[in-house]
């Protein structure tokens, strides 16, 4: 490597050196989030619960006391009384739940359930290994919410995770979780899609059925 | 050298700009993988590849090296990548990131960071923000492009393509030093990065029901979520298929479910006449 490449990339950086430790300590202020509108309450009600919830899930994944499988059990169960999984099977199959017959209905929610509550406990647990913080909220159309939060320290630091928030029956539920931008239900969607463009729901079936015992198997 | 990959590089550029504008792609076209048939070969070629070179590659990196040194080897390549980061921050237009955030963290991780093995910045509170010139483009406009399996670096798209070639300018390693060199570096990165999200990897492939189009929808969803981010606007998912909103439910469709929920236990044989109207629709 030869010095003077080094120099020339370096040399206007130090000229700005100031301007940038300047604007490094503003920043180093917490952002204040303002949310001030007629949604104000939902929000607030929606964000309270994923902040309880999220402070559930830590303490679970910092209990040394609990084995691995333990925690991950621990970590399932709060994910099933969180999301709600059978609103979400609806949004992932969206036209194609027509084609399902009442029994494949229930069968591929069942699936999808166990499906979806691995796999996002498994990450959970692997994401969140110190913290994660509630970072905001926003309203969304219908009366949704959206509750932003970001994983502190880990091999994912930093990285954001938002909830989209559903009332039903009174209490908030979970309908999708965005990992930087990638959302479970459309992820899981173009899948379905997928497979269902060449096969029939009981094809998709049998294939979720065995993918989740591999991976009771696996785990 | 330096002459033969700018021919190189303006070779590529050529052809898939070609192939951008040989499919001119709408918005109202429907097929937004009209490259399917090829993109799946190559995804296969580097599945394989992957599990013939770069796992196995990976499991013996993860058994000599502990998991900070790994850490920091990622730390030292998103350093050297900083500068490029910043440069893209300012041709966004976006001089908070570039002067908060990019400049103070190459700053302090060069120096109090030991030219970029330890993430002091971050421990002060300034997050690593990452960004280059494909969202540079899609930030002004640009559209990404149908979807692009390259052999050997994965997912990508014609915007994308153009964005890596103009980034690797701004990379030090990639062009500056002798090319023998400069894939070995690469290679490190690779390996080092696909140890450190080899859980991750091995979970994504277990758990798809069709790993090609989990990929494809994961990389689509995170660069436009980056492309929005970077015009400021609220990064709210959405589908591919025309379909705005992603979270709306058709009325019958819920109101099929309610009924559902309320009968908790009907004969399988009972089929009501609705329903076989709508199978045809």
């Amino acid at each position: 490597m030869s010095c003077h490449k080094i120099c020339k990339v370096r040399f206007p950086f130090v000229l700005i050196a100031a301007a940038g430790f300047a604007s490094f300590l503003w920043t180093a202020q917490p952002a204040l989030a303002g949310a001030a509108s007629s949604d104000a309450a939902a929000v607030a009600s929606a964000r309270a619960v994923v902040s309880k919830v999220m402070s559930r899930v830590v303490s679970v994944l910092s209990d040394r006391s609990l084995s691995d499988d333990q925690r991950l059990a621990q970590i399932e169960a709060i994910a099933y009384s969180n999301f709600d999984f059978e609103t979400m099977a609806k949004l992932v199959l969206a036209r194609n739940w027509k084609n399902f017959s009442k029994e494949e209905r229930r069968t591929f929610v069942t699936e999808f359930t166990d499906l979806l509550a691995r796999s996002y406990s498994s990450r959970l647990k692997r994401y969140s290994d110190e913290g994660v913080d509630v970072v905001g909220a926003r309203p969304e159309p219908r009366g949704d919410v959206t509750v932003e939060t970001r994983i502190v320290g880990g091999g994912f630091d930093g990285a954001t995770v938002n909830y989209r928030m559903r009332q039903r029956g009174g209490e908030w539920k979970a309908i999708d979780a965005v990992v930087e931008g990638v959302s479970l239900v459309s992820s899981y969607r173009a899948q379905f899609r997928e497979v269902l463009s060449g096969s029939s729901p009981a094809k998709l079936l049998e294939r979720m059925r065995s993918k989740n015992s591999f991976s009771e198997v696996g785990v | 050298m330096r002459a033969g990959a700018w021919r190189g590089l303006a070779a590529l550029l050529l052809f898939v700009f070609s192939l951008a504008c040989a499919t001119g792609q709408g918005p109202d076209v429907p097929d937004r993988d009209p490259w399917e048939p090829m993109n799946r070969k190559i995804f296969a070629f580097n599945e394989g590849l992957d599990r013939w070179v770069f796992e196995p590659a990976s499991v013996g990196w993860d058994f000599v090296l502990p998991d900070a040194v790994q850490k920091s080897v990622m730390n030292v390549f998103d350093n050297i990548f900083m500068p490029a980061v910043m440069v893209n921050h300012l041709f966004q237009a976006r001089f908070k990131e570039a002067f908060a955030q990019d400049l103070p963290r190459f700053l302090m991780n060069t120096t109090i960071g030991w030219a970029g093995l330890f993430d002091a910045a971050s421990t002060v509170g300034i997050d690593k923000n990452y960004t280059d010139f494909g969202i540079t483009l899609g930030r002004w406009g640009v559209p990404t492009g149908p979807y692009l399996v390259i052999p050997l670096l994965g997912s990508s798209s014609p915007r994308n393509v153009v964005g890596k070639a103009a980034d690797v300018w701004s990379t030090p390693y990639s062009l500056w030093i002798v090319p023998g060199i400069s894939i070995a570096i690469r290679a490190v990165e690779l390996v080092n990065l696909r140890t450190l999200f080899a859980e991750e990897i091995d979970q994504s492939r277990t758990e798809s029901i069709d790993y090609y189009s989990f990929i494809r929808s994961a990389w689509e969803q995170n660069r436009r979520y980056r492309v929005l981010e970077a015009q400021g606007k609220e990064p709210s998912p959405e589908f591919d298929d025309g379909q705005v909103d992603l979270y709306y439910i058709d009325a019958i469709i819920d109101a099929e479910a309610d009924e559902e929920v309320e009968k908790q236990s009907p004969s399988p044989s009972e089929v009501e006449p609705s329903e076989a109207e709508e199978g045809s629709s």
